[in-house]
């Protein structure tokens, strides 16, 4: 399964599949932010990304959920 | 002693950490201030396609915003900080839904740290744990 699919940079990933959430198959990260990975699925929910997701992960030993939309700066989280 | 660096969340200005949920790669907040460490429900999902994760109870939670439920499991591995727990007790609530922040899986609470030593130095974003 992997080898059918093309590892892409997270630059391309973003234009490709935008403000949308991305399963990749063998992330890659600098520190804590995603670098690339194959992407096995997308979509604009990501609850309906996971119900999905154990149709796309075959093969694949590690994945990640990467968000490629903007977070809203505007707003302020008190937790 | 491990050193780790991390990142300052842009908008909630705490601490961002990679974590591993089985072999699923994961962005927790640090939020010492949190009894638990909570994991956005769709992130669950997926980690259990690589271990196992056994549902347990469902936890009343009171917030700054008013209470809410979230679910308790048994997740197979949980990683972070260079500290691995196995037959880790966590949290889930469906983060997305509730219009939380849309980039982070969930927040590591102070029941991961409560066995540690840790030093948070924000200048360096360093983080050192024992």
């Amino acid at each position: 399964m992997q080898n059918e699919k093309e590892f892409l940079p997270i630059e391309k990933i973003v234009k490709l599949f935008p403000n949308e959430f991305v399963l990749l198959g063998n992330p890659t990260f600098e520190n804590i932010r995603v670098t690339g990975g194959f992407v096995l699925d997308h979509n604009k929910t990501k609850s309906d990304l996971a119900r999905n997701a154990k149709n796309s992960v075959n093969g694949f030993t590690k994945t990640a959920v990467t968000f490629t939309g903007e977070i809203d700066h505007n707003k302020r989280y008190l937790l | 002693m491990k050193e780790f660096s991390f990142e300052i969340h842009p908008v909630s200005n705490l601490i961002y950490l990679k974590a591993t949920l089985n072999d699923q790669e994961i962005l927790l907040l640090l939020d010492t201030g949190a009894s638990s460490t909570i994991i956005d429900s769709s992130s669950i999902l997926i980690a259990e396609l690589f271990g196992s994760i056994i549902k347990t109870d469902e936890l009343k939670f009171e917030t700054a915003n008013g209470s809410l439920v979230a679910t308790e499991y048994i997740v197979e591995i949980f990683e972070c900080l260079g500290i691995r727990k196995n037959n880790y007790r966590i949290c889930a609530y469906d983060f997305i839904s509730q219009g939380f922040l849309p980039d982070i899986d969930g927040m590591l609470g102070a029941d991961f740290l409560l066995n540690h030593k840790i030093c948070i130095d924000y200048p360096n974003k360093k983080i050192t744990i024992q």
